[in-house]
């Protein structure tokens, strides 16, 4: 399975989600989506968005993980 | 047309079909078998046999209207009529559908083993309604896939991020 870091990457950067979501552009609501594992894909576009707000690479922020 | 207008039509329909079945099955039928009855005494065993194949027809008949009712009011608000509820409810109204085609096509057969009936019924009528029955359940099984295809496509795009 996807394991999405997104809490990792805000915490180290000392980010708030409603700051990450402002900067991204998404809404809390998908931003929780991704937070709680329920996403069923990321749009490469929120994928770079994501990556620019938080100063990081895909692979810092999706992890794969044996079920 | 209205959304909401059209949800009225649609029940609307829903709720007169039911009415008529109710009519034909409990009240104009056991009243022409009562007159049959008196004219042709030698088939007034009959009355009851049949009434009571006519009213277990009805079950699986009368059985779709709920599915159909719900699967209407799904149609208010605009993309809530794909959903799995919805997928359900039109496999059970396939599934009445062909209970009803097989109930009716081994109550003609038990009748006319008994010697009941009558030709113009058995030849025009019997193929007629088995071939709808069963023509609308599998509509009704085709649009289960359907709705329940596109609720999965909803539920995937609603979970892309």
């Amino acid at each position: 399975m996807i394991v999405v870091n997104i809490d990792v990457m805000m915490a180290r950067r000392k980010m708030s989600l409603t700051e990450l979501s402002e900067k991204v552009g998404i809404t809390m609501a998908n931003l929780s989506i991704l937070k709680t594992g329920k996403a069923k894909a990321v749009r490469f576009e929120t994928l770079e968005k994501l990556c620019r707000a938080l100063n990081c690479q895909p692979g810092d922020l999706l992890e794969y993980a044996e079920e | 047309m209205k959304r909401q207008t059209m949800v009225a039509l649609l029940r609307a329909i829903v709720i007169i079909l039911a009415a008529l079945c109710v009519l034909l099955f409990f009240v104009l039928l056991p009243m022409e078998g009562k007159m049959t009855a008196e004219v042709t005494p030698e088939y007034a065993w009959a009355y009851w046999p049949c009434l009571i194949f006519a009213w277990v027809f009805c079950v699986p008949v009368l059985g779709m209207a709920a599915p159909a009712w719900q699967i209407f009011g799904t149609l208010k608000e605009k993309g809530r009529a794909f959903c799995h509820e919805n997928a359900r409810r039109f496999r059970i109204m396939a599934l009445c559908a062909w209970a009803a085609a097989v109930i009716f096509a081994v109550g003609v057969v038990m009748l006319a083993m008994a010697g009941v009936g009558s030709g113009p019924l058995w030849f025009s009528l019997t193929p007629l309604l088995l071939l709808g029955l069963v023509s609308f359940g599998f509509a009704c099984y085709a649009m289960s896939r359907l709705v329940r295809e596109s609720a999965e496509m909803q539920e995937e795009n609603r979970l892309t991020v």
